[in-house]
């Protein structure tokens, strides 16, 4: 988010009450039709013998979309288009129970998304939020029928409701739209993308830069109005290849920012290709290891994909939801619920959440937000003191344990908000820190000390899976590149088996993906980490026969053009 | 299930001006690549059991202008360029390859999925050749290791009825050069028209979707292959389009779409005429949200030109598509009637994709050479009556060794026989009021209480298979019973025609003179394609109709917002 977005004040209003006017800026069109349409789907939206709805809330996202995909220094796709999207959500019965936190057998819809005109004409966006707030309401009606008779069946008393009171807020940040270069954008995709003509063994590559800047606001019956400014960039690099022994790697490599004076010069983004091209390269090479029982270093986003991995995913979406179809993943609740007040983590650890940082050590920090998908006003979280878990991620959606949103309710564009990460921060405390390169030298003696000839360090992880990893030499600390690895019985003990961390901290920002609730940005701050015990071994996959010939550039010029 | 959705896919064309002569650069990469795989390939040591004796490149260049408009307002303006590649290996021989049927346990496997991939836009000859080179080693593994499930399913499944090979072989490789540079389209002139057109609509609150568009696209295909073909073509298809849907209180959709098509801009209607539709397409989706429910019926009917193209096209078109014939698992309606009557034998079907337009208006199922690199060629399928031939591509089916360059397919499919423009023809005609006195006639001897007019067909689905029934439902957009004596046609909606297709297409009594053509996009195993139909209103005998099923939702509760009633 950009900062002149947030400029807008935002005024807090002590009591929750329904249906109340929002002083909406007189010359906000997109708001007007948003207002007329919401108070006649509130007093007038209504099926003969049903209830009308208790609650709606509307959003519209309206901008430039832009993306530019190169391959091995060309053009793949380039595409600039301006865009309106319009969400609804339609809530019936009451905040008690509700229709919501269900999925219902065969219509698991839980979004009601649709495109409008981008010019934003007043008649337009009225009938697309009429008929998306027709389709919501009809849907939502069933749904709170099937829900009962779910509830009735299982026998289930407890009840905590399904959206709490907060507080609502009026804000209106100034609306946004950076400009898009598509020239220069081209040429630099191609130029980043032809950083893959350096390398050899690799097979396939892509470069891809997307835009996205833009207004978003949010309107709902309970009076809160939301205006707020958004830019999002993101420059994606993939690489495949196969190693020596044929077995098929690919390693990704994305960067995000959110506005053009923090994307760095051509020649950063070209390194940060070469990076991902040396990895990739390093594993095409790379050796194969059997079994690993022993320490493991995290080092800079392995860290950071460690702690979504171990930690972030247990501790969102603490609602979940009842699900006729019990294996839709969808509603699993988090699990680390049952575990507040409980030791989750070593105790030098202390993590929090903080949307509202802007910035960690100058780089601007994805995750960052100051009011939620729900229109909640984002919050710092402590989520870990002294390894003991002692905050969940929450939005409206109440549980035993909180009540209330913490200002986490978010998703992607138009669909369910659930509590999810924003900024992650890990605060290790200072005396079990140390310089990263002593680490390493930690990892040596641990292993010495464990008769291992050598220990693992890990550069890059993809779902818990190493994707980019090392060993290295207890005898002379040298590295050698590893490929094809996976992680066994790991379960939620590494956490806890933390013996040392890093000094320094980086920030990685990253779309957090969650199934039912979409991307949102987020980021993690985090030290390198030393885990004392894991267990690795090789992967399953079975590789596939090398091309038959090579690749045109790299071949012999026999058969060159 | 194919369909012909002369509605909903939005395929456009822009831009006359062919540039004829110079070879594509883009010809020039996919050569060099395709000699050195072809030479290194045949040098492997799979080679030396499994040979490869065939290997294709097709580049599909599009070039698509994009806008929408909705209520008065624009809702998509996109201007996008993107290039495909197909890549075609055969291994083993032309008498069984890869490629060939699988039976019994596997008879699902296709021998190729849908892969659609996405090529470099530019010339840079570096990034093409490698995206070539390893599509170009990942179907080739895949071809071996199909071929090898080939050998093993033939060995222990029943003997096959058809005994034609897998690929046949043809004449001398063809170069062809003439391919058509995409056009600019004067955007601030069409955002107003289509603007003008849509906001026609808000008048109307009993319409709850609607929308005007205009598609403006330039094809350019490029082919290559071992044996020798060099060919780049281009085409531009225009298309502007409105549609308008309701629903009534018993939850049935309610629809009317009108599409014009063109390959330039100038030929595309005036705001005058398009005006003038739009009024009467909305009178006519008004009479039809009050028509009366139609009971089942089985009487005669007339279908009205366009509604007689698609009808030919759906039931009859599909069914003599030369896979269908060979594959064991069709139901090879016509398989064994060649040489027979099949139709009325006033009738005669052709498919001549070699016409660009037909009474001065484009057709949307013309090109030069198919996607197998054979030059395209008009194809008699059935004359007076008789069966004569069948579509076919490169797929030789007993009795037809060859292809007659029908073999058609969109960017990521496995190409098979479809139809380009079908024709049907009678050799007696009589004008359109005379076929109407000749309905009541008929309605008259048949003892009937009415007959049907059939004005316009959405298209629909056919079951071929040999799981299915061997019978055809389509969905009827506007229908009107027609009495014998001097009452006015009524509007009736919730109609589907049943039957079952050989019994169908003997029953035409007669035919108008006056032909019309359905321009639309015919989506089948191997993607959409676009098409055209051509044929004059005809007299059915009998016809049968049932009630079509409906969607159990109900009309929005609330009033549209524009109107001026909110």
């Amino acid at each position: 988010m950009n900062h002149r977005s947030v400029v807008g004040a935002i005024f807090l209003l002590s009591l929750f009450s329904p249906c109340r006017a929002q002083k909406l800026p007189g010359d906000d069109k997109v708001f007007g039709a948003m207002r007329d349409e919401l108070s006649r789907t509130m007093s007038r939206l209504r099926m003969k013998g049903m209830p009308s709805p208790y609650f709606a809330s509307y959003a519209v996202a309206q901008g430039t979309f832009a993306t530019v995909t190169g391959s091995f220094g060309s053009l793949v796709m380039s595409r600039v288009a301006p865009e309106l999207y319009a969400g609804v959500q339609i809530r019936v019965g009451d905040s008690a129970f509700d229709n919501t936190h269900f999925l219902a057998a065969g219509s698991e819809r839980e979004s009601f998304v649709g495109n409008a005109s981008f010019e934003a004409d007043y008649d337009n966006l009225r009938a697309a939020l009429w008929s998306l707030s027709d389709e919501a309401y009809k849907d939502a009606l069933q749904d709170l029928a099937r829900k009962k008779a779910y509830k009735e069946r299982r026998l289930i008393k407890e009840n905590f409701g399904d959206l709490s009171r907060e507080e609502t807020i009026e804000s209106y940040g100034a609306e946004e739209l950076l400009p898009f270069d598509r020239a220069l954008w081209e040429g630099r995709v191609r130029e980043i993308s032809a950083v893959f003509k350096e390398y050899a063994d690799i097979q396939d590559s892509q470069v891809t830069l997307s835009f996205q800047t833009g207004t978003k606001r949010l309107l709902t019956s309970e009076g809160t109005a939301v205006r707020s400014g958004i830019t999002r960039i993101s420059l994606e690099m993939g690489a495949r290849a196969q190693a020596l022994n044929g077995l098929r790697l690919a390693d990704s490599s994305d960067l995000h920012y959110v506005s053009w004076k923090d994307v760095p010069r051509l020649e950063v983004l070209k390194g940060e290709a070469r990076r991902l091209a040396i990895r990739v390269k390093d594993a095409v090479h790379g050796g194969d290891l059997l079994t690993y029982v022993g320490p493991v270093l995290f080092e800079d986003e392995a860290a950071a994909e460690f702690f979504d991995v171990q930690l972030v995913d247990n501790i969102s979406n603490p609602r979940g939801c009842w699900s006729e179809n019990e294996e839709n993943r969808a509603c699993d609740q988090a699990s680390f619920v049952a575990r507040l007040g409980l030791r989750v983590a070593v105790p030098f650890l202390d993590i929090a959440d903080d949307p509202l940082l802007e910035r960690f050590q100058g780089v601007a920090l994805f995750g960052h937000y100051r009011i939620d998908s729900e229109g909640v006003p984002a919050r710092r979280v402590n989520l870990v003191e002294k390894g003991k878990l002692v905050g969940l991620y929450m939005s409206r959606a109440p549980i035993k344990e909180r009540r209330h949103s913490n200002g986490h309710g978010r998703a992607e564009f138009g669909m369910l908000p659930t509590g999810r990460i924003g900024n992650l921060i890990v605060t290790p405390q200072a005396r079990f820190t140390m310089p990263k390169a002593a680490l390493k030298e930690k990892l040596r003696g641990m292993c010495r000390e464990l008769g291992l000839d050598y220990g693992i360090v890990v550069r890059r992880m993809q779902n818990l899976s190493p994707v980019s990893a090392y060993k290295v030499s207890v005898a002379d600390g040298r590295e050698e590149p590893l490929k094809g690895l996976e992680f066994t019985g790991t379960g939620t003990r590494p956490l806890r088996d933390i013996v040392a961390v890093s000094a320094e901290r980086s920030a990685f920002n990253f779309y957090h993906y969650s199934q039912g609730h979409g991307l949102v940005p987020a980021s993690i701050v985090a030290p390198s980490i030393l885990v004392v015990e894991m267990e690795i071994k090789k992967t399953e996959k079975k590789p596939d026969l090398l091309p038959y010939l090579k690749h045109p550039f790299f071949a012999p010029r026999s058969f060159g053009p | 299930m194919r369909q012909l959705l002369g509605a909903a896919i939005v395929l456009l064309a822009v831009c006359p001006a062919a540039t004829a002569g110079d070879d594509s650069p883009v010809l020039t990469v996919m050569q060099k690549e395709l000699d050195r795989s072809w030479t290194a390939l045949a040098r492997v040591e799979h080679a030396k059991q499994i040979p490869l004796y065939y290997l294709d490149y097709e580049v599909v260049d599009n070039d698509e202008a994009i806008l929408y408009s909705v209520l008065g307002a624009l809702d998509t303006e996109s201007l996008s360029s993107n290039r495909s590649l197909d890549v075609d290996v055969r291994v083993g021989s032309p008498g069984l390859d890869n490629t060939h049927e699988m039976k019994g346990r596997e008879s699902w496997s296709e021998h190729r999925q849908y892969h659609l991939v996405r090529l470099p836009l530019e010339k840079d000859a570096d990034a093409l050749r490698a995206a070539l080179w390893l599509e170009t080693d990942a179907a080739y593994k895949t071809a071996l290791e199909r071929y090898i499930q080939v050998q093993a399913n033939r060995a222990v499944t029943a003997q096959e009825e058809d005994p034609s090979p897998d690929f046949s072989k043809e004449g001398s490789a063809v170069h062809f050069s003439k391919t058509r540079r995409a056009q600019g389209l004067d955007r601030e002139l069409w955002r107003a028209k289509l603007k003008k057109y849509s906001a026609r609509f808000k008048e109307h609150p009993f319409i709850y979707r609607s929308g005007a568009f205009l598609s403006a696209k330039t094809e350019n295909r490029y082919f290559i292959s071992s044996e020798g073909a060099r060919i780049a073509q281009g085409r531009g298809y225009i298309r502007l389009a409105y549609q308008l849907a309701t629903r009534t209180a018993d939850g049935m959709e309610l629809s009317r779409f009108v599409s014009y098509d063109a390959d330039r801009m100038e030929d595309l209607p005036s705001d005058e005429k398009v005006l003038k539709d739009l009024e009467s397409s909305v009178g006519e989706l008004q009479v039809l949200k009050d028509a009366p429910l139609v009971e089942p019926f089985a009487g005669p009917v007339i279908l009205k030109n366009r509604a007689a193209a698609v009808f030919f096209h759906e039931i009859f078109g599909h069914r003599v598509e030369g896979q269908r014939q060979k594959r064991e698992r069709e139901g090879q309606t016509f398989t064994k009637k060649l040489n027979l009557p099949v139709v009325s034998d006033f009738i005669s079907v052709y498919d001549d994709p070699t016409m660009e337009s037909f009474r001065g208006t484009f057709l949307r199922g013309a090109y030069a050479y198919d996607d197998e690199g054979i030059k395209s060629r008009r194809v008699a399928l059935v004359e007076n009556g008789i069966l004569h031939n069948f579509l076919l591509n490169r797929v030789p089916i007993r009795g037809f060794p060859r292809s007659n360059g029908h073999g058609r397919r969109e960017p990521g499919y496995a190409t098979v026989a479809r139809m380009g423009n079908t024709l049907v023809e009678a050799s007696k005609t009589v004008p359109y009021e005379e076929l109407r006195r000749m309905l009541k006639a008929e309605i008259l001897r048949q003892k009937k209480p009415f007959g049907l007019l059939f004005d316009d067909i959405s298209g629909g689905f056919t079951t071929t298979g040999r799981d299915g029934v061997q019978a055809f439902k389509v969905q009827p957009l506007l229908v009107y019973k027609v009495y014998a004596d001097d009452r006015p046609d009524e509007a009736v909606r919730g109609v589907d025609i049943v039957g079952t297709p050989i019994a169908g297409f003997m029953k035409i009594l007669a035919a108008a003179d006056d032909p019309a053509i359905f321009n639309g996009s015919c989506g089948a195993e191997s993607g959409f394609v676009p098409v055209s139909a051509i044929s004059p209103s005809l007299l059915i005998s009998e016809m049968e109709v049932e009630k079509v099923a409906k969607s159990q939702s109900q009309p929005p509760i609330l009033p549209p917002p524009y109107g001026g009633k909110d």
